[in-house]
């Protein structure tokens, strides 16, 4: 149904189509994920709702919103008896003019001395700043702060570029604080209102007519643009992040069948239709660079297709970008499966990305968990839809992020070690491993978070714990909270480990212990293990208690416990509650991974 | 009075006001024989109508025009003004 009303409304566009394709979602959202929001702001934004309940399900979200009274932000954010705070929302979208957060600036700014614009940012920030800090005080609510535009008429008119003190330069001064005080606040993004204008055109997102009349300036134009950057934030905030791309080849690479037209027939390059396949390529580069894990589903001759990967010289995707192929000729949704058990991520990880409607339609039939965007006739969309699909957009960036292709290559050759090895324990000798693991600190804070996140198998008990908890652990004494980094021979896998332990009464209760599924299999975990019990004895503890669980994932620590000593506590099995007599028993750590 | 006019307008009203082109009907029915300039719909619906409507006729209403079609008579009568 949804792919349906997509189409049409891309076909209208109009607001009206909005409003028509919102009632439709909200009368069978079935298969979204439903998300509350509130938005307050200084001006009327009914309008928009339409656009963002719709950008929202574009998304796999079923946005239910709420509007605040109108004008009274900062109250309902600092007010403990506000619908804001006691709704308990899931996200709270915070929209200002500046002639709101500060009305000398937006409309007194000629007259103000360099030293009262400095001080006019500086109050502007400050005070939202405090209402947030009281906020999250009181409600844990995701709060998505919009930050300023710049004038749609530049004060100065021509100097307005040139001039060292104007007001767009306060503006951004603006922008710059909010960005660097409010991201020190848990839960709380600014979204770059000024980008989606500057998008759309200063000239273009006010409507004059709306505003006179309804006090409502968003323009029909403005609106899907902003919707859609609301969406994307609120997807990467939900952590619902897609980690691969797979792509098809013919068509969708490269112009032109390989197999039909030969290395020397197909179109990549510099010219003409070849240029449109090599942008694409700078594209999927692009989220390589992020991050992002590629893979190929192609119906072809793998020697054919592999020969375009090895030696076409306007490739800028070769065969060390991917992280895995499957080029035969089975059905592409069972390719897909292979795909995702081999990377260790789920269906839902995936987005499909081939010129062929049938493949594409087969896939949504198929595997409608796998995200398949649809594609214009033209490939010269194609570059366009996949940076604009919002789905692999992350809230930060981190160290691994940006190596993480390469250690999926580094991967592959440790699987090509397993096969020639002999005995497992001669394996992990040649693997060369080193297990470094070091209390969390505001460094590695941020990969922590990510981990707890997203890891999904090697996950002992799924606690997805927040921020703002986890920097209260990283405050407590009677708190281990521990990662785990892996180099090996082939690299450094990066942080790829989480455990938190808590004290109390001469028990270590693990709450948490995660691994990427990057390492699993290679006995770190009992590396890991060790030092948590080393750990927990030297503070008092004499015995650990843990559980275990069971989620639709994680399967493969069913054992881990009952596999490391561990006794059931209860004799109801199902209660999944162990423990380990510290006092008694140790866990070694393995000899063939060396501590660093 | 173009009855072609009519049948867009209560398409677009329809769609605004969530209801049948038979309802809109009716209600131009009433607001034509009441006479008066009772407005029907909110602002917010208001301005979705006069959207509509320029999307649909392809005009644009000057903002006092636009704050003054409160109803569907006077709707009908400044489209056929427009568009003869």
């Amino acid at each position: 149904m949804m792919p349906d009303i997509f189409s049409e409304l891309d076909a209208d566009g109009s607001i009206n189509g909005y409003q028509r394709a919102a009632n439709r979602i909200a009368e069978n959202p079935a298969g979204l994920s439903p998300i509350r929001l509130r938005l307050l702001s200084a001006f009327v934004i009914h309008p928009h709702l339409p656009t963002l309940i719709v950008e929202s399900a574009r998304m796999g979200m079923a946005a239910q919103c709420d509007v605040g009274p109108f004008n009274v932000i900062l109250q309902e954010l600092i007010d403990p008896a506000s619908a804001t705070v006691t709704g308990n929302y899931d996200a709270v979208l915070i929209l200002r003019p500046l002639r709101d957060a500060s009305p000398s600036l937006a409309s007194g700014f000629l007259s103000l001395t360099p030293e009262a614009v400095t001080e006019q940012i500086e109050a502007a920030v400050r005070e939202l700043e405090s209402a947030l800090r009281r906020f999250r005080e009181l409600c844990a609510s995701v709060v998505i702060v919009h930050n300023f535009s710049l004038p749609r008429f530049p004060l100065l008119g021509l100097l307005e570029g040139s001039a060292e003190e104007s007001q767009s330069v306060a503006i951004r001064r603006l922008n710059a604080g909010l960005n660097r005080r409010l991201r020190a606040i848990p839960d709380v993004y600014v979204l770059d209102f000024d980008r989606v204008c500057a998008q759309v055109g200063y000239a273009q997102c006010q409507d004059d007519k709306s505003w006179y009349m309804a006090r409502a300036p968003l323009s029909p134009l403005l609106m899907p643009e902003l919707a859609r950057a609301q969406a994307t934030l609120l997807h990467a905030v939900r952590g619902r992040t897609r980690k691969c791309l797979v792509l098809d080849l013919d068509n969708t690479l490269w112009g032109g069948v390989i197999g039909e037209d030969g290395l020397s027939g197909i179109a990549l390059g510099h010219g003409g239709r070849g240029l449109v396949f090599r942008e694409f390529q700078e594209a999927v580069l692009e989220l390589f660079h992020r991050g992002v894990l590629l893979a190929i589903a192609s119906k072809n001759n793998a020697a054919d297709a592999l020969a375009v990967l090895r030696e076409h010289p306007d490739m800028l995707l070769r065969e060390s970008h991917f992280a895995a192929m499957r080029i035969n000729w089975h059905p592409k949704p069972d390719n897909l499966a292979e795909l995702a058990a081999e990377l260790n991520i789920g269906l839902d990880s995936l987005v499909f990305f081939d010129d062929s409607p049938q493949e594409r339609a087969q896939m949504r039939a198929a595997c409608p968990e796998v995200l398949t965007p649809e594609l214009p006739r033209d490939p010269m969309g194609y570059a366009t839809i996949l940076r604009r699909l919002g789905v692999f957009d992350k809230l930060s960036l981190t160290r691994e992020d940006r190596l993480r292709g390469e250690i999926y290559q580094q991967q592959n050759q440790r699987a090509l070690l397993r096969d020639s090895a002999g005995s497992l324990e001669d394996f992990y000798r040649g693997l060369e491993m080193r297990a470094t693991i070091r209390p969390v600190d505001g460094l590695s804070l941020p990969r922590a978070f990510d981990l707890i996140h997203k890891t999904n198998q090697f996950n002992l008990t799924t606690r997805r714990h927040d921020e703002q908890t986890l920097r209260a652990f990283l405050e407590s004494e009677s708190t281990g909270f521990f990662v785990l980094r892996v180099v090996d021979k082939f690299g450094d896998n990066g942080l790829v480990g989480v455990a938190i332990v808590r004290l109390h009464d001469g028990d270590a209760e693990l709450d948490s212990l995660l691994m990427s599924c990057r390492v699993i299999g290679r006995t770190l975990e009992t590396a890991f293990l060790s030092h948590l019990v080393s750990w927990a004895t030297s503070r008092g503890a004499t015995r650990m208690v843990a559980e275990w669980i069971p989620t639709a994932k994680n399967q493969p620590v069913a054992r881990f416990l009952p596999d490391h000593g561990f006794e059931p506590m209860v004799e109801l099995p199902e209660k999944n509650r162990w423990q380990l007599d510290l006092t008694q028993s140790g866990i070694s750590w393995p000899d063939y991974i060396e501590r660093g | 009075m173009h009855s072609d006019h009519d049948a867009r307008i209560f398409k677009v009203l329809a769609g605004v006001l969530g209801k049948s082109a038979a309802e809109v009907a009716q209600l131009a029915a009433s607001q034509e024989s009441a006479g008066g300039d009772a407005q029907f719909w909110d602002s917010l619906q208001h301005i979705n109508i006069i959207l509509g409507l320029e999307a649909e006729f392809r005009v644009q209403f000057e903002l006092m025009v636009a704050i003054d079609l409160k109803t569907i008579p006077r709707i009908r009568a400044q489209l056929a003004s427009m568009l003869g």
